[in-house]
């Protein structure tokens, strides 16, 4: 049974009164447990939840109404001394011992007499109580949901000791203003000597290896980290011992660390696997320990950390990150200083990394979620948004029934009820409401934050760890009781100080207080519609750009595009001709499998994730100088036919461009009319890549342009080389597949199959199609617009209901001036434009407001927008008339109903 | 118990109808034998072949109120087939009997008068 539903039973339990839990509590429990179970259909959730909503009911009646059919209720009893009560036939009366005075009563009974009180009001309406519990658990329930993620993700400490104090520290490029994600380990190294506020200084990165155990292999996620890194998380490890210095020696014996779920699944939580070997990536390694359960380094993917050990030392290539933990003299505000003033001088490091360095500090948490904090806090507002105007909605029901209640307050204030009793009484009742919203929310956030979660693990760092906490539930308790205040506020205060006279005399309509009241709940609309305009703004930019985003033109038809990304374990594919062997066998093989139209290599397939980017010099500049720079694919020549290219200008490369040959080139169009403008690209040469990677090429052709790696990155210049003549990224190649038309997924096992047979080491890793990976890339915007999207609506739905509601009351209220009106000549038509005309000035002034809001706001969300302006006149243009024609059908409704009025009966309603 | 006793006596049992579902499916279960929450249930579940079932929440309530106004009583102990229950056994009282009479007296004059105006229950077969 789940944490949650042992913590909702005993929530429910704390209702019941308190001679019942001590009598029959545990049973109770006991036979909830047994019903919930899974073998009695305790998995189907609507089966649970009434069992459970059955229970909370019971405890509320138990609670609230002692009386039932069985006995009266305590008052009364007092009322009538002799036991036997009037002849009221055991229901309790509708009103309240109002005339207690403070001090009489113990306030504990007041307190419980006021709840009583207002849960028999609810229970009496219970299409009333139901609408708005509806909606305060829609917004309590969403509220919480997008809360419990944004405080997993961002609140939660990361699991070290005192984790504030671990920092990152970056290269900030002061030449082309860059700050790198990464660097070299040199730098690295630079740094670590360079500054004084940090101790156990190092860097790590994340790997995927090939694991081999037993007969098994696995494609495994772990981390690479020096031995000062594992220090400074100062979590040690739970057998064995951690990494030292000697580890990190270039030519150490290799060593690893494993993680808990690793050794318990893999090693059977076996004391003996200490000093025993494995095969990592066809390379043998030492365990010396295993971190205890619950570790994670850096997030939650790796399973196993290995030491620097045989990693390259002076690679040019930046892809490390640094890790140091604050001295314990030392201040951040004291580091802040000392990080600031810090440089570097790099006189050859790798490429874009060279020149001065300054330094740029950040904690690990801020590293970690650095990406998606914005967009969770933008999530936050939102969905507080939709929460304010679901307040709203349910004050206004308070008011629209405080008003048919004004009788009844009049009363109890001339007989002599105080007015913070009226205050405290009133306020219980919407503290009462919004507590059983925020249970009813409680559930829905339950499936909300499943959802969001499973939505959400794709991209956002430590989303899938947890799910409703004691966190979350403490704050959907807090959040329920600010809403109590929040929606009985307005009402209470208003009931609280009836007009006696006028309240008594029920005739109210036309009377100032009444219209004063009026005012009120069409102030609250406009702000509701305001709320909403804003928010579905800011969500109609999303949509609009997600859709840009996804009918992007890549150049391509990516539709039966088969990517084959192979692991080839670099021990036994070092030489780049065994690789060749490799992919030319496969190839040769893959190209016979029926439904297979053409196979090309490629270095990084469309979408996959990774490119290589290197820099052009013409001929002329010098050596340190780039004229720009390319991605570059190192491609076979059936690259071309495989995504359809045809030469603009020139030829492909073919077969015969191969080793010994002169290196030849094919160039998109922006190349060509980036570093070409005069039109003559081929023949054309210049210098590919830097240091010893040099090499001069020739063009011998020219291709449209094409999008492969990611859609929202504009199209740079790219060089096409042919993999016969550049065998530098072999090894880490993929293969592309032309399938014929809707056979990919039939041949997907096939692939699989094909690459077992030439070598069985070999895993394949990654999505199987290009149209897979590109949905990949699009899954973090489809979130992020679906649940935005999500908030517009239903804060466009909520709106309606309320400009509905305020209406509608509206019409009820002046039933009598409408009779008249219609008594004295107005036609139909007339009223019925008479209540719209009211309806849409309240909508307009919100309409303004939301604009400005929507204005202010959507900024914020300017990175996420595609190819859109944050003020894209279309976007707001929709989004308005969306909500005027909403509000159209709100107030018509109500206008119709006043047009049908009948004179007569409209007048003798008295 | 004597001060229950005494109050039970006391007590009108008319004042207790029309009983509710609940408590009127509890009392006949027990009018079989004494039996704990689960048991209660499980005989409610067999005489109506399945129709009734009633939620955890609404049976103890019920269980709850019908203890507290004394028409069923706690056993002190299980009874000993089943010593080592951990479960409260309930009996119906003198009282809950009455008042079980009384509801079924009721019940007789509701199903008297819809017979009379032609609304017997028709019998299988016809």
């Amino acid at each position: 049974m789940g944490r949650l539903t042992r913590l909702c039973m005993s929530l429910i339990l704390a209702v019941y009164p308190s001679d019942f839990r001590s009598r029959r509590g545990d049973e109770l429990l006991r036979l909830l447990r047994y019903d919930l179970a899974p073998s009695q259909g305790g998995l189907q959730p609507l089966s649970s939840l009434a069992t459970l909503a059955d229970a909370l009911w019971a405890g509320l009646r138990l609670r609230f109404l002692p009386g039932w059919t069985l006995r009266r209720p305590a008052h009364s009893q007092a009322l009538a001394p002799d036991g036997r009560g009037g002849d009221s036939g055991g229901r309790p009366p509708s009103v309240p011992p109002f005339t207690s005075q403070p001090g009489s009563a113990n306030m504990f009974d007041q307190i419980r007499q006021d709840l009583a009180y207002a849960f028999r009001n609810l229970i009496r309406r219970p299409g009333w109580t139901l609408a708005a519990l509806a909606t305060l658990a829609l917004g309590i329930g969403a509220t919480t949901s997008v809360f419990s993620l944004v405080n997993d993700v961002l609140l939660r400490p990361l699991p070290y000791p005192q984790a504030e104090r671990l920092v990152e520290l970056r290269a900030y490029i002061i030449e082309g203003n860059r700050l790198r994600g990464s660097v070299s380990y040199p730098v690295c190294r630079m740094m670590g000597e360079a500054q004084e506020a940090l101790e156990d200084f190092g860097c790590y990165t994340t790997t995927t290896q090939t694991l081999k155990i037993d007969q098994g292999a696995e494609r495994i996620r772990g981390g690479i980290a020096s031995w000062e890194v594992m220090e400074a998380l100062r979590v040690p490890p739970l057998k064995g011992r951690a990494f030292g210095p000697e580890d990190d020696e270039p030519d150490a014996q290799r060593v690893m660390l494993l993680s808990f779920g690793l050794w318990q699944e893999r090693f059977g939580a076996s004391d003996d696997v200490i000093g025993q070997t494995i095969r990592l990536a066809e390379r043998p390694f030492t365990v010396i320990g295993v971190m205890p359960e619950g570790f994670v380094f850096p997030d939650e993917g790796p399973r196993y950390w290995i030491s620097l050990a045989g990693l390259p030392r002076t690679d040019h290539t930046h892809y490390l990150s640094t890790l140091g933990r604050l001295k314990p003299d030392w201040t951040p505000q004291r580091a802040e200083a000392h990080f600031d003033a810090l440089r570097l001088d790099v006189p050859t490091g790798a490429p874009g990394e060279t020149g001065e360095i300054a330094v740029r500090h950040f904690t690990l948490l801020e590293t970690l979620v650095g990406e998606v904090r914005p967009q969770l806090w933008i999530f936050l507002s939102a969905v507080a948004a939709v929460l304010l105007i679901a307040c709203i909605n349910v004050a206004n029901l308070l008011l629209s029934r405080m008003a048919g209640r004004t009788r009844e307050m009049a009363l109890r204030s001339a007989l002599g009820a105080g007015r913070r009793r009226l205050l405290i009484q009133m306020l219980s009742e919407s503290t009462l409401l919004a507590l059983l919203g925020g249970a009813a929310g409680l559930v829905l956030a339950l499936v909300l934050s499943t959802t969001l979660r499973s939505m959400a693990a794709a991209y956002v760092p430590r989303s899938h760890l947890l799910g409703l906490d004691n966190t979350a539930l403490l704050f959907a308790a807090a959040l329920s009781l600010l809403v109590g205040m929040l929606i009985g506020l307005l009402p209470a205060l208003r009931a609280s100080r009836p007009d006696l006279s006028d309240g008594l005399r029920e005739s109210a309509r036309g009377s100032a207080g009444s219209r004063r009241h009026h005012r009120l709940r069409a102030g609250l609309v406009v702000a509701q519609v305001a709320l909403a305009m804003t928010l579905l703004i800011n969500a109609g930019l999303l949509v609009r750009s997600f859709q840009r985003l996804a009918s992007t033109d890549v150049g391509f038809k990516t539709a039966d595009l088969i990517t084959v990304q192979p692991a080839l374990p670099m021990a036994r594919y070092r030489e780049e001709a065994a690789a060749l062997e490799f992919f030319r066998q496969t190839m040769s093989r893959l190209e016979v499998l029926p439904g297979v139209e053409s196979v090309a290599l490629a270095a990084t397939l469309p979408f996959a994730g990774g490119h290589i980017g290197e820099g052009i010099r013409l001929e002329g500049t010098p050596a340190e100088e780039e004229d720009a720079l390319a991605d570059v694919q190192v491609v076979s020549p059936e690259f071309f036919p495989v995504l359809g290219l045809s030469p603009l200008q020139g030829r492909l490369l073919t077969p015969r461009d191969r080793e010994g040959t002169p290196v030849v080139v094919v160039v998109n169009e922006t190349l060509a009319r980036q570093l070409f403008p005069q039109g003559q690209a081929v023949g054309q040469r210049f210098t590919l890549g830097s240091y010893e990677r040099s090499r001069q090429v020739e063009i011998v052709g020219v291709v449209p342009d094409t999008k492969l790696y990611r859609l929202t990155r504009e199209i740079r210049p790219m060089v096409y080389e042919s993999a016969l003549q550049n065998r530098m990224s072999l090894q880490y190649s993929g293969m592309l597949l032309r399938a014929a038309p809707g056979a990919a997924s039939a041949l997907i096992p096939q692939v699989r199959e094909t690459l077992q047979s030439v070598d069985a080491s070999v895993p394949m890793i990654g999505r199987a199609t290009v149209d897979e990976h590109l949905s990949g890339r699009l899954s973090n915007a489809r979130f992020r617009t679906l649940l935005l999207g999500a908030f517009g609506i239903t804060a466009l739905l909520l709106a309606m209901i309320g400009v509905y509601g305020v209406m509608a009351y509206g019409v009820t209220r002046r039933i009598q001036e409408i009779g008249v009106r219609m008594a004295l000549g107005a036609r139909r038509g007339q009223i019925l434009t008479w209540v719209i005309r009211r309806g849409l000035l309240l909508t307009s002034l919100g309409l303004a407001l939301g604009l400005g809001g929507a204005l202010a706001t959507s900024h914020l969300l300017e990175s996420y927008l595609h190819q859109l302006s944050s003020h894209d006149q279309f976007t707001y243009a929709a989004a308005v008339s969306v909500l005027f024609l909403a509000a159209l059908l709100a107030a018509f409704l109500p206008a119709r109903r006043a047009s049908r009025t009948d004179p007569m009966e409209a007048l003798r309603c008295e | 118990m004597d001060k229950r006793e005494d109050q039970e006596a006391q007590r009108q049992p008319e004042r207790f109808l029309p009983l509710p579902q609940a408590a009127l499916n509890i009392l006949l279960a027990l009018l079989e034998e004494e039996a704990h929450g689960l048991g209660i249930r499980k005989a409610i579940e067999e005489r109506t072949g399945g129709e009734v079932r009633m939620r955890a929440g609404t049976l103890y309530e019920a269980l709850h109120r019908l203890d507290r106004d004394g028409l069923i009583a706690e056993l002190e102990e299980p009874p000993s087939d089943q010593a080592t229950s951990r479960w409260r056994y309930y009996r119906i009282t003198a009282f809950g009997r009455q008042v079980l009479r009384a509801e079924m007296k009721r019940l007789d004059a509701i199903v008297a008068y819809a017979k009379s105006h032609d609304m017997a229950p028709e019998s299988e077969g016809s």
